[in-house]
Parts: structure tokens; sequence; C-alpha cells
């Protein structure tokens, strides 16, 4: 059965996109870039990457819930997932000034709600998408990775409703810490989220800040605790992906065995 | 200590506040209360005047030493001098042992046999306390710090699509 991974967190800079495009390259899993300055397809593209950000045929996944009909992933090479891009229409959301698409309207409930066009009419952005990605991730037959942007809308509200699990990169520093608390609180209703501690490295800050992240009242349910990903120049810095044949073997197999341990314990296989 | 007669510090004095815990209070009291019996005339705000004056004569003697040690350092470069005993000797010093004789100073045994002087001893301990309690009082850990700052009592009131579908979906 395929599961869907929503990377989600409301502090930027923390390491979503870093950590989805790697574990979905691991997990032969369909990425799916909600990102609207493309990040997740950037990493993907390379220098093709503005000409997909600017395809001439709009959203991929904007004109999928428009005609009901699950979006073609592009083919992954060279050890990259396949990928449902990102594109420029996805900065036009906030504003809800996107021709025949979005619009924001007054919901029955009386809030003003982000809706998009649909085969059964406007839909609420976040519902629409959160239930289509579901339908898609069966329809592919695969697991699904969802690269989400920083900040709370829509977009990011859509992954956590359609997610199995969502995984919360933190940093363990003072601005993420106290941010990550909050989104805990806020979405304690999920199902299941893991918390992962993001680029730690040898120094005292982070020393202190994993004693405290491991006190067993910091992390609160649903949320658990993943492996962390130690500091890595394959993983953090690096353009090719992990299990890309031009990595030299040697210095790969430490920063691989992180994120396969991240990999198992986000399939369950360590819980 | 300067083995000058005592002279009450009346010129350029600045007003200090100075914590002393109960037991150490007593101290005074008793030792003052001797004074008296011996007919002597200091006050106890002499008294006290005469602890602090030996207590920053000791802490001089210690900065002097490490003076005179960086010189030698300086001149002599680290192979002769090296980390001595006197000197990682000289910082345990401090307040605590202000009735440790020095051999080259010929008032440090009479120094030795005057009473009480293992007051300097209850005044760290007295400051010790002090800033012990103060700390508990004051100073959060980490871990409560964190919980003061993110933990907002009651969730956050975002009308969330999977908070719907999930109540959709009970």
């Amino acid at each position: 059965m395929s599961m869907i991974i929503s990377y989600v967190q409301w502090k930027g800079g923390v390491g979503k996109s870093t950590l989805a495009v790697l574990t979905a390259a691991l997990m032969d899993a369909v990425l799916v870039d909600l990102e609207p300055w493309a990040g997740a397809t950037t990493w993907w593209a390379g220098r093709d990457a503005a000409r997909i950000w600017q395809a001439p045929g709009g959203s991929p996944i904007l004109g999928a819930l428009a005609k009901a009909r699950p979006p073609k992933p592009r083919r992954g090479k060279a050890g990259r997932p396949d990928l449902i891009p990102s594109h420029e229409e996805l900065l036009g959301l906030s504003s809800g000034d996107l021709p025949n698409t979005t619009t924001w309207a007054w919901s029955s409930s009386g809030k003003p709600t982000l809706l998009v066009s649909t085969p059964m009419g406007p839909q609420p952005l976040a519902e629409s998408l959160g239930t289509s990605i579901k339908v898609w991730a069966k329809d592919w037959g695969r697991d699904v990775v969802i690269d989400t942007p920083g900040g709370f809308g829509p977009l990011q509200d859509a992954a956590l409703a359609a997610c199995d699990v969502a995984v919360l990169p933190v940093m363990l520093d003072q601005w993420s810490m106290p941010a990550l608390r909050k989104m805990m609180e806020t979405y304690r209703h999920i199902s299941r989220g893991l918390v992962v501690p993001n680029r730690v490295r040898q120094r005292r800050e982070d020393n202190n800040w994993s004693e405290i992240i491991m006190d067993p009242s910091v992390i609160l349910k649903p949320f658990s605790l993943a492996p962390p990903v130690a500091e890595s120049e394959l993983i953090h810095v690096a353009t090719r992906p992990l299990n890309s044949a031009r990595v030299p073997g040697a210095i790969r197999a430490q920063a691989l065995g992180q994120l396969q341990e991240l990999v198992a314990c986000i399939r369950g296989d360590q819980l | 200590m300067s083995s000058a007669p005592y002279r009450p510090v009346t010129s350029g004095r600045v007003m200090k506040t100075i914590y002393i815990a109960p037991q150490l209070w007593d101290e005074f009291e008793n030792l003052w209360l001797d004074q008296l019996k011996e007919d002597k005339k200091a006050s106890k705000i002499e008294l006290f005047e005469r602890l602090l004056q030996r207590g920053l004569d000791q802490q001089r003697k210690v900065v002097s030493k490490s003076v005179e040690k960086v010189g030698e350092y300086n001149q002599e470069g680290i192979s002769n001098v090296g980390p001595s005993q006197e000197s990682t000797r000289a910082n345990d010093i401090s307040i605590q042992s202000s009735s440790e004789p020095t051999t080259k100073n010929p008032t440090s045994a009479s120094r030795r046999q005057e009473p009480k002087t293992d007051v300097m001893n209850e005044v760290k301990t007295s400051l010790a306390a002090i800033s012990t309690s103060s700390k508990k009082s004051q100073r959060l850990s980490p871990l409560e710090r964190l919980k003061a700052a993110s933990d907002p009592g009651k969730p956050a009131q975002l009308d969330t699509a999977s908070r719907r579908l999930a109540k959709e979906s009970e």
C-alpha cells in the first residue's frame, strides 16, 4: 500500500526540501513539489528548472485538480525521483488572482477561503488538494513525498490533510525549537508525525538542545522523535542525489546510512 | 593582611549592600560581645570593616603573586616556569584560607592565633547560599524556558483542512 509523506514546518530553512528530495529518491517515491519557488524542482532539473517552472501548460497540480485526473510524473534520471514539478502559477495562490483557476470567497462557515476550480465547481484548495493527492497516490500505486513551503497556508494544510506521516525537520537552535513546539500543539489531531533533528553539528549548542529534545515532555503525541541527521556535505550541500552513480561510494556510505535510518523510521520499521 | 593598626576608612567611602546569612550574623554578634568583654572599643561596624579589609588584603596578595608569575613567564619563557603548584594554589586560597600562613610573612604566625579566623569561611558559605537561592528563584532551566516560550496553553485556533477532514472521517 502506498504511503504519503509530507515534509512540513512553519519555520523555514530547516531542511524540508533537502530531506524530501533525498528520501523520495531512496524510497523510489513520486516527489510532489508544492513550493511556489520550486526548490525541489530546481534541484531535480538543474539548468532546465526555469523552463519547467514557466512551462506554458500551467501548473500540473492545479491542472489536475481542474480536470480531476492525476498529473503524470516526470521521469527522474540518475538517481532522481519522479517528480510533479512546481510552477510559477503557485505564486499567485496567496493573492487568489490566478484567472479562471483560483479565487478567494466566503466559505459556508463565514471565513474567507481560497477556492480552486474543479469539475464539481469551486472547492476549497486545501481540502480539494489534500483529498486528490490521496487519490493520485492510489492511482500511481507508489509512495508519495510532498515538499511544502515554510509558513502556514492552504498548500501546507493540504499536505498535512493528505499525509500518512508528517515529517517535521527541526534545527537544534533557539529559532526552530519554539516554532516546532507550537506547530505540534496545533496538529495533535494528525495520525502520525516525526520530528527529525536536522543538520546536527558537533557543537555545544546542539548538544544542549539534543538533551532538551530527548526529554519526554518536549515531543507531543502523536509526534515522535526520528533518528537525527548530522551535518553532512553530501546531504546538505551536494547537488547530486546520493544514489547517483557519480557520487563516490566511499564517502557516501555514512550519509546514505543516516537517510536509510530515517526512511526506515518513516516506514515504521523501527517503531 | 596589613600589619598596620586598624583605621576606619572614612574618606571616599562608597555605600555597599552586603547580604549576610543569620548564622553569620550570630557569629558576628558573639565576636562583638567577646570583644566588649575584653574591653575593646571596636564597634560592630568597625568589626565588619576589619573583616573586609582582611579579605581584600588576602586577595591583593594572591593577585600580586599572579602578577609576579606572569612577569617571570614573560622573562624566562614557559619552560622555566610552568604551572607551579604555588600559582595553582593561589587561586584556591582566596578568602577561604585567610588563616593559612605564608612563610615569608613574619606577622602570619600571630594572625593564626587570632580568634574567629573561620569567619571568612562563614562569609563564603553565606554568599554561596545566597547566590544559590537567588538562582533557584529567578533562573529557569533551558527546558523550562523552552516550554514557557512555546506552550500557548491551548491549541492555536486554526481552522485547518486536516482537522476538518479528520472530523469528517470520524
